[in-house]
């Protein structure tokens, strides 16, 4: 897999079963909906951020780039909470905008909610391949082989549809020279390339489907070329969560960057 | 085990007609059957029935006197994009034998022994995507075997491939083909010809007109073979005598030390290039030297550094060269626009003619490329013979003056193709210039007025063309 | 024959491949959406439709049970692979998402293809993310007005885009002959053979 090559090292994440990762990404969303104090928010956004560097093995530069986008569109997704949410305290105002203390801690606490589930998520997906999530489902939660297979064949399929979109692309650039531009931009351009785009797909999908079923397959009982179980390393990573977000509490109490306890 | 259908009928859903009326097959166990015919005439749909796919997984309604099918075959398709489901070599083995039951402990032991027997050297955690087309098909093979099934059905496995990937992927099937019942459909057929035990032809409407051993029908039904314009390995003796393309001396196109980099890598290097009006050049050379990209390269479609001009205008952007240049590339349905053949070539025309003139001129386009029975259709429901001409003339309103095309002929039947010869002809008579890629030696041997060849790197000049007169052993 | 009435392994492909194409298009639009953000006046809502569109396709294509809701979980699951960020919020949304989709569908008992319908199962989704986001995204805090015109712009954009143009993509692909591959089929008539 292409993330393979932007990483340096594996850790113990690596080797921990997908549906811990899932079910532990499930609970830290939980817990991080249900926490209204920004002071420990905050502290268990900057463990998780620690967390994705130390533990992804990613190259630092990409992670890098990939904290700068999240805390951008972080950042820009929050503005419009601070810009118009209800509130007391006036900071600024101009026009429609309304900025008060209240709106913005509100602004501020929603977008570490998003950066909070952000770095975790990241840190799965580094550290987890496709096929492995699927042989778990199967085996652990037994999904039906059927949708398992389908989404691991589709998986498979992403690079493909995306180079046929540049080829798509580049086709365009140069017929369109010769052709009113009116067939090319806008609503029309685009609702033609999405239909050129998911006929291909479709024709493919039909075809593989095809081929799976006359290699034999069928929904039934099977066994598996990979195996998955629960090892040590899941106890690790619930340990590693659970530590995290007793810190938060602590330290939020501690160190408080926030005056307000409650962002609501 | 011997497969028998007799009277078959069948129709698709919404057809007025019957694909199959009444068709009668046998084929013997341990038979090597190959079967021709032009495009929808069935062949594929033939196999799926005899390989029980239809009417299992695919349903369309279909009745027989008799029907006496495989149950333990395994089939290759043509497209390696869609015949594999997992990602890894390993995976995607792991799946039929998952399919199978075949213990985990197992696996591994008959993963080596059927990439030994198809000579495909790679670990089990090879990404799939990183196979060239040949290996990919090796790994159909592969899988087919680990069904340990005792029919085979081979549906176009090498169609995609290039010459040497074709002839390797062949070797393989022979090598593995003891005591096993194969049934083949294959456009390109010199490989395999001689070791068929029988031809069976196919007319345009699912009947058969003929069959016989390989021999016996090219020397009584050679005539029959031709007319129904599929290959076999004296097709070329019928190939169009065109006259060879006489450029003039004007350069239309001027590359200068060009070079073609991805990131830090140089994939390939043009000391110099010029494109004359009404030449016919072919660029070969094997798969993965940077044809496609030379190609693309030249539309300023991907970055490259040094100089390219057309008509002595240096050419910086896309749109400087589009236009008065214009590229075919190989999947002609990426390169469609509109919803209806038709208008995919007046739009080509409506910006430089009036209304009148530019659909007059879109007709005559259409009945050139033999495209006016479909001219009401949508591009992407035609057959890919017929898309793949569609491709060409949206290039031939003659506001184009060089053609690049990215190996037009892949995939055509001899029909086909030859008609496209006949229209690149046309074209360069006309003075519009044909560069093209091709594998396809006949070609390159009997058509262009100039090759170039991609060798360690770099584009160079092929021995000139010999000026014999065209299409005659050199 | 018998088996073969629910889902094919086939329809599940399909389903599963459409939706991961809607979840390239969705990453994509996540920048849109968010650029919009801080104009004010919820104008990135009029573009929040297009989340709800793979649901309706596919449904439009397949016509079976099950179909609405694998789609929009699949695209939501592929939009989180392709953000390179498991999301647990964004399954969820798409679950529900699918889930109010569905209903729609199973009201028409998997039968209708009309544009009414596939509007309505847009305006059914937009809604349902309103629960969800109003605790979350503490929309509750907002201005009387201001919320008022967020929910009016989503449920106008998951009719416009989720409805409307879905429809028009399915009208699109049915002419270029693909769907006779693919969707509920009627009874065999093998006996006019």
């Amino acid at each position: 897999m292409m993330l393979q090559s932007i990483r340096k090292y594996e850790t113990f994440v690596d080797r921990s079963n997908p549906i811990t990762k899932i079910g532990l990404a499930a609970v830290l969303f939980l817990t991080v909906v249900l926490i209204h104090n920004p002071n420990y928010l905050f502290h268990l956004s900057l463990l998780l951020l620690l967390a994705m560097i130390i533990l992804s093995g990613v190259k630092l530069r990409y992670l890098a780039a990939l904290i700068a986008v999240m805390l951008l569109l972080g950042s820009i997704s929050s503005l419009y909470m601070i810009f118009y949410g209800e509130g007391t305290t006036t900071l600024y105002s101009f026009g429609i905008i309304h900025i008060t203390e209240e709106s913005f801690v509100r602004g501020i606490h929603v977008m570490m909610r998003g950066l909070a589930v952000s770095f975790f998520g990241a840190l799965i997906i580094f550290t987890t391949r496709i096929t492995d999530v699927f042989y778990s489902l199967m085996q652990q939660l037994s999904l039906k082989p059927k949708y398992a297979y389908s989404f691991m064949a589709a998986v498979r399929m992403v690079p493909i549809i995306i180079s046929e979109y540049v080829v798509l692309r580049q086709a365009r650039k140069v017929r369109r020279a010769l052709i009113h531009k009116k067939y090319v931009t806008g609503m029309k351009g685009f609702k033609t390339t999405i239909i050129t785009l998911l006929s291909q797909s479709i024709r493919r999908a039909y075809r593989l489907g095809i081929a799976m079923e006359s290699k034999g397959f069928d929904d039934g009982p099977r066994t598996y070329y990979h195996r998955t179980s629960f090892s040590i390393s899941d106890i690790y990573l619930l340990l590693f969560i659970g530590a995290c977000i007793f810190m938060s509490f602590q330290l939020g109490q501690i160190i408080t960057p926030f005056e307000t306890t409650d962002a609501r | 085990m011997v497969m028998d259908i007799a009277n078959l009928r069948l129709r698709f859903d919404g057809e007025e007609e019957n694909l199959f009326h009444g068709l009668d097959i046998r084929v013997e166990e341990g038979e090597k059957v190959l079967l021709l015919g032009p495009s929808g005439s069935g062949k594929s749909t033939l196999l799926n029935i005899m390989g029980g796919l239809i009417p299992r997984v695919i349903e369309i309604p279909m009745k027989a006197d008799r029907l006496q099918v495989s149950d333990d075959c395994a089939y290759v398709f043509q497209d390696p994009d869609s015949q594999f489901t997992m990602p890894t070599v390993g995976e995607e083995l792991g799946f039929v034998l998952e399919n199978k039951g075949v213990r985990q402990s197992e696996m591994k032991q008959k993963f080596t022994a059927v990439l030994e027997a198809v000579g495909l050297d790679v670990s089990f955690g090879k990404d799939i995507q990183e196979l060239s087309g040949g290996m990919k098909q090796k790994l159909a093979i592969a899988s087919a075997l680990l069904q340990d099934s005792h029919t085979l059905f081979l549906d176009e496995p090498a169609s995609m491939l290039d010459e040497e990937s074709a002839r390797h992927v062949w070797d393989t099937v022979e090598s593995i083909w003891e005591n096993r019942t194969v049934v083949i459909i294959e456009h390109r057929v010199e490989y395999i010809w001689d070791k068929m035990d029988r031809v069976i032809l196919m007319d345009d409407s699912g009947g058969i007109v003929c069959q016989g051993t390989p021999e016996d029908m090219l020397t009584n039904h050679g005539k029959l073979l031709t007319a129904f314009g599929v290959w076999h390995p004296r097709s070329w003796e019928n190939a169009p005598v065109l006259r060879r393309a006489k450029p003039s001396e004007q350069t239309l196109l001027e590359a200068q030390s060009l070079d073609v980099r991805r990131g830090e890598d140089s994939i390939l290097k043009v000391d110099g290039l010029k494109i004359r009006k009404g030449e016919w050049v072919t660029i070969e050379g094997a798969n993965g030297t940077g044809k496609t990209s030379l190609l693309l390269a030249l539309m300023k479609l991907i970055p490259s550094a040094g100089g390219l001009y057309y008509r002595g205008k240096k050419i910086r952007k896309t749109k400087d060269i589009a236009g008065g240049v214009y590229p075919v590339f190989q999947n002609p349905e990426l390169q469609f626009i509109t919803n209806k053949v038709f208008d995919e070539v007046f739009i080509n025309l409506e910006m430089h003619f009036d209304k009148t003139e530019a659909m007059r001129q879109t007709g005559n386009i259409l009945e050139r490329f033999g495209l006016s029975a479909v001219s009401h259709l949508h591009p992407l429901e035609i057959s890919t013979g017929q898309k793949r001409r569609l491709s060409v003339a949206t290039a031939a309103g003659g506001v184009p003056e060089i053609i690049m095309l990215d190996e037009p002929t892949f995939g055509l039947d001899q029909r086909q193709t030859f008609r496209m010869l006949e229209l690149f002809s046309e074209m360069t008579g006309a003075g519009t210039s044909i560069v093209m890629i091709t594998h396809d030696e006949e070609i390159k041997r009997r058509y262009p007025s100039r090759r170039l060849l991609i060798e360690d790197g770099r584009l160079a000049e092929r021995t000139a063309v010999n000026d014999a007169p065209v299409n005659q052993e050199v | 024959m018998a088996s073969r009435k629910g889902l094919t392994l086939t329809d599940v492909l399909i389903t599963v491949v459409i939706a991961l194409v809607f979840a390239i298009i969705y990453s994509i639009w996540g920048g849109v959406y968010t650029m919009l953000q801080p104009l004010g006046l919820h104008l990135n809502e009029l573009v929040y439709g297009m989340w709800f569109i793979a649901a309706v396709v596919a449904y439009l294509i397949i016509r079976k049970p099950g179909v609405a809701i694998i789609a929009e979980f699949a695209a939501a699951s592929g939009e989180t692979i392709v953000m390179l960020q498991f999301d647990v919020m964004l399954m969820l949304y798409g679950l529900l998402q699918g889930l109010a989709c569905e209903i729609v569908f199973a009201i028409v008992r998997y039968k209708s293809t009309a544009l009414m319908v596939a509007v309505t199962a847009g305006v059914a989704a937009a809604l349902s993310t309103l629960p969800l986001d109003w605790y979350y995204g503490y929309l509750g805090q907002l201005e009387t007005w201001n919320l008022v015109l967020m929910i009016g712009f989503r449920v106008l954009s998951g009719a416009l885009i989720a409805g409307w143009l879905a429809h028009a993509l399915y009208r699109g692909l049915g002419e270029t002959g693909v769907l006779k591959l693919v969707g509920a089929r009627s009874p065999h008539r093998s006996e006019e053979l």
